[in-house]
């Protein structure tokens, strides 16, 4: 019958009548009066809804008849049981939509974390140090940003690229746009906006000459930058721009969304190669992407790039000796910390769904098996088997798209409560991150496998239910013959309570990973230090003097402040995710083969009282003071553990260091002292080697101001805001918050993917205590008239009590046989592949096993109490 | 008008009703209530159509292919739906109607001449 329509009853319909007139019609020709004619028509044509209905049967029409009847029977029937459809629907919305979530935020992490066309082709392009293999450093890690002649060279020779593009960030200071503000930015080379494939929405991108030096004054802005610091305005090309100190023409606006390469740029400004720059091989200083040229893959890309790295290497021995080039799809350059995260994630949902999964057919079992007599009934009426199947097949359906809808809820709140929970100051660094949003094929996944659990639970009483003999099922009635269903279901709940288990115990080990983690920062007293970002301009702080003399009366100022007890600046905040400055170091009298072989170490700069304002202890030596100034001898600090990796002998203190290779035009400076260490970062395997210079000898620019203040450091912030604008009302005031929240907003990933774990394991747990409450008050419901028995023969009332909870019992004792060996193998795993994040916890283990044991008695005891109520004599009676 | 009760008129052998139809269509396009007058004059009011079965024959044929329909208006300016023969229904026509013949023969040939006896 293709392409034949179906045609509607109404069509039908109207044909029948239209032949009922043209009957009446011939019979009134033929002189039949007219009301008789039409009766004599229809009596000819005999039964009207006979031929209907005939007409009716053969089409489909049928077919969705009868399913809207499966429909409404099936919703008055889930309508009668509440609490059944309610444990079932509920279930089935926890675990599709936390798988839902998860996969949705992984999936924008991981999958597609630029919005990039023919995102598989950008490689990123980094540098390997030969060292880089000797420290034990992972394979994972990013390489090193590329010297600029190692670029330009690559770029020249690179056969298998179609494009290659690079760029480095850069801080602008903006005036003349209401207050100052310090604007994150990006140097870049003008064919990076074409190599990734994005245009601008307004105006245009870089041309090739804006590259050189005296053309480079324009400006690409961000959407948000335009929409929220520009006024939006549509004259917003051409227009100029004071960024650090220099005017700058806007030639284009990005479109929204568009973050590369990092959330949070918002200004973009061509990258200038000066002619040092073109020989510079030491200094690693630029990010580099490419595109693949076309039909070259990425095994060839790295050879080439493996023989460009060789060459380099024997061209340049003192600078590029054994120094290779990495290249990496960009898709994966994050994925080395994300991924074991989300598989753990990804883990955790599914074992949620499985345990919701598990549910669901547990109350369809239990349910099938109650109405074993109400389908013996009606087949015995003439329900055929094939409608009998058909119609719970409606209710699993019904029950899976009911879960489904509220699974949408969920999945949606879920998203937004990932996404709330992280700082957009963390976030801006995660790729992909502003992209996250609800994943419709991860819905379709999680649904299917719902879908298909309730199907199968479904239809098995359904079959049993139509293969019973009528007579028999109807003799046996309400009770009896509930044996074979309370096993499948006691299988089922040992499985959810293991699950329970293993991630409750993977929540516990989490947590104590991440107290151990945020442990470190406790001698800091984090919530009495009041910390933020200051940048001087470059115009109106010249480099040197100027600038070290502003931080030098700033801290001054404000440890003078009432309730501040010491104050003092550093270049990168400890417990900050951002970047720590630091490089080589070299030692006075130890030589090295080559400068890849010098020390490596952080370069902290900072006035005396910082040491004083964060608690760090004098180890050796003495402090800084006043009289490091800059025209005094060099000095540094160094951390206890640099001391101890340089010098084990223990001979410190008096040692000469500089930053960089012994040849570097920095000052050799004395070692006076040594400061216990400092945690950098949370999760820093072990403490980090750092040199301490003091600001008066090295200024720089951008620093942290950490002030400790004799109460809550939070108090002080209003006060510090008009110190620092009495000092200079145009200074652009950042991230001003305790230390405490600062280690807060590092941590916010960690503490979310310990939240989410505690979520999944109350879930599951709640999801097993309902499945435990099922088993057990099936039990004593089919038992009850065995219980009445009992009691009459003498049996206590406590023997009633200590068979059903000891049945209880029985049931989480297997559960724990085969959740405790899978809860340490998972933690096991965890500890190896999150790095410390993770602890494996004995006591978790134990205490979990008791809550596991404790919830299935608790489920137990309602229907326990029903069983030692059971009157004997009314149970008697009733036999 | 026929006078005679429905009881004395012959049914329709079963199957012969699609060939009628086809046979009807193979003069015309016609409509439902067209085929069931057609069909009963043209066998001298003999042959009377089950208007109950008409229908759902009608139905039958259609889906097989061998006949279109499409709503039009009758010679007395009623709506109706009229029924056309298609190629795959003549095809169809030509093969049955060989059929029914060689079968009425051969039937004939076994009943003898009429008022022979049984």
């Amino acid at each position: 019958m293709s392409g034949r329509r179906k045609r509607s009853a109404g069509d039908f319909e109207a044909e029948i009548r239209a032949h009922l007139e043209h009957e009446a019609d011939r019979l009134r020709d033929a002189g039949v009066p007219d009301a008789e004619a039409e009766s004599m028509a229809r009596r000819a044509f005999g039964n009207v809804t006979a031929a209907e209905e005939r007409f009716y049967e053969s089409g489909r029409v049928l077919f969705l008849d009868r399913l809207a009847q499966d429909t409404r029977q099936a919703l008055r029937s889930l309508a009668r049981s509440p609490v059944f459809t309610l444990a079932a629907t509920l279930s089935l919305a926890l675990g599709i939509g936390a798988n839902t979530a998860i996969y949705s935020v992984v999936d924008a992490l991981l999958l597609r974390p630029y919005p990039f066309p023919e995102l598989e082709r950008l490689v990123t392009i980094s540098e390997l140090h030969p060292q880089q293999g000797r420290t034990g450093v992972r394979p994972s890690d990013p390489g090193y940003p590329l010297a600029t002649a190692d670029f330009l060279d690559v770029r020249q020779s690179g056969r298998s690229f179609r494009a290659l593009a690079a760029f480095r960030s850069v801080d602008f200071t903006l005036v003349g746009e209401g207050e100052a503000q310090r604007l994150a930015g990006r140097l870049v080379s003008p064919e990076l906006f074409d190599l990734v494939g994005v245009g601008a929405e307004q105006g245009r991108t870089f041309r090739r000459d804006e590259a050189e030096a005296g053309r480079d004054d324009v400006v690409v802005v961000s959407h948000g930058f335009w929409q929220s610091r520009l006024g939006a305005t549509s004259d917003v090309l051409d227009r100029s721009l004071i960024l650090n100190g220099r005017a700058r023409r806007v030639i284009g606006v990005m479109p929204e969304g568009f973050r590369y390469p990092a959330g949070g740029v918002e200004v973009w400004a061509p990258l200038v190669f000066s002619d040092a720059d073109k020989s510079e091989r030491g200094k690693l200083s630029v990010a580099v992407l490419g595109r693949l040229a076309q039909s070259v893959t990425l095994a060839q890309a790295r050879d080439e790039l493996q023989a460009v790295g060789a060459w380099l290497g024997q061209s340049y021995p003192r600078t590029n000796a054994g120094r290779t080039f990495k290249v990496v799809p960009l898709r994966e350059q994050q994925a080395g910390l994300t991924a074991p995260f989300a598989a753990l994630f990804q883990a955790a949902a599914l074992l949620v769904l499985l345990v919701a999964c598990a549910n669901v057919a547990g109350v369809l079992l239990a349910r099938g098996l109650a109405r074993r007599s109400e389908m013996a009934l009606r087949a015995a009426l003439g329900g055929s088997r094939s409608r009998l199947v058909r119609q719970l097949l409606t209710e699993s359906l019904i029950l899976s798209a009911l879960g489904l809808a509220l699974a949408l809820g969920v999945a949606s709140a879920g998203v937004r409560l990932i996404r709330s929970s992280v700082p957009p100051d963390v976030t801006q660094w995660v790729a992909g991150w502003s992209e996250i949003r609800l994943d419709a094929r991860a819905l379709a996944v999680a649904a299917g496998l719902a879908l298909v659990t309730a199907l199968a639970t479904g239809l098995r009483p359904a079959l049993t239910a139509a293969r019973l003999s009528q007579s028999g099922a109807l003799r046996h009635g309400a009770r009896g013959s509930a044996a074979g269903g309370g096993h499948r279901r006691g299988f089922i709940v040992v499985t959810q309570m293991a699950l329970s288990l293993v991630l409750l115990v993977a929540a516990a080990s989490m947590l104590r990973g991440f107290g151990r983690l945020s442990e470190r920062y406790d001698g800091l007293e984090p919530e009495r230090v009041l910390s933020f970002h200051l940048r001087l301009p470059d115009e109106r702080y010249p480099a040197g003097r100027p600038v070290a003399d502003f931080y030098a009366r700033l801290v001054d100022e404000i440890a003078g402040m009432p309730g501040v007890e010491a104050a003092g600046a550093v270049a990168q905040l400890p417990g900050d995710l951002g970047p720590v400055p630091g490089g080589a170091v070299s030692i006075r009298g130890r030589s090295v083969a080559g400068d890849l072989d010098l020390p490596a170490a952080d370069h902290q700069v900072v006035t005396p009282d910082y040491f004083r304002a964060l608690r760090v202890r004098l180890v050796a030596g003495r402090l800084l003071g006043p009289q490091d100034g800059a025209d005094a001898p060099p000095v540094a600090l160094v951390s206890r553990s640099m001391a101890e990796r340089l010098w084990p002998e223990g001979n410190t203190l008096g040692q000469q260091v500089k930053q960089g290779a012994p040849d570097a035009a920095t000052p050799w400076r004395e070692v006076v002292g040594v400061v216990e260490d400092v945690t950098q970062y949370w999760f820093d395997p072990e403490p980090r080697s750092t040199l301490y210079l003091p600001l008066a000898q090295a200024p720089r620019p951008g620093v942290f101001v950490v002030v400790r203040a004799a109460g809550a450091g939070s108090a002080l912030a209003p006060a510090v805001r008009a110190r620092v604008a009495a000092l200079d009302p145009a200074l652009p005031l950042d991230e001003l918050r305790t230390l405490g929240r600062a280690v807060d907003d590092g941590m916010a990933f960690l503490r979310l993917a310990s939240t989410l774990l505690w979520v999944f394991g109350a879930v599951a747990l709640s999801l097993s205590a309902l499945g435990v409450y099922g088993v057990m008050a099936q039990d004593v419901a089919s038992r009850t008239s065995e219980i009445g028995v009992r009691l009459a023969l003498g049996a206590s009332r406590g023997q009633v009590w200590r068979a059903v909870l000891g049945r209880a019992l029985r049931l989480s004792a297997v559960a724990l046989l085969f959740g405790v060996p899978a809860a340490v193998a998972l933690g096991r795993l965890l500890e190896a592949r999150l790095f410390g994040v993770a602890r494996a916890d004995a006591m978790g283990l134990a205490v979990f096993s008791v809550v596991i044991c404790g919830a299935a008695l608790l489920s137990a005891l309602s229907p326990a109490i029903r069983a030692a109520a059971v009157d004997p004599a009314a149970i008697l009676r009733a036999e | 008008m026929s006078t005679r009760s429905a009881a004395e008129r012959a049914g329709l052998l079963q199957g012969t009703l699609d060939l009628l139809i086809l046979r009807t269509l193979g003069l015309g396009r016609q409509h439902g209530q067209g085929i069931a007058r057609a069909i009963q004059e043209q066998s001298g009011d003999e042959l009377i159509v089950d208007h109950g079965s008409l229908y759902p024959a009608l139905q039958r044929l259609e889906a097989r292919g061998w006949i279109d329909a499409e709503w039009g208006t009758s010679d007395n300016n009623r709506r109706a739906r009229f029924y056309t023969l298609t190629r795959a229904g003549r095809a169809q026509l030509a093969a049955e109607a060989g059929q029914w013949r060689r079968f009425a023969a051969a039937v004939a040939r076994v009943l003898g001449p009429e008022g022979a006896k049984g």
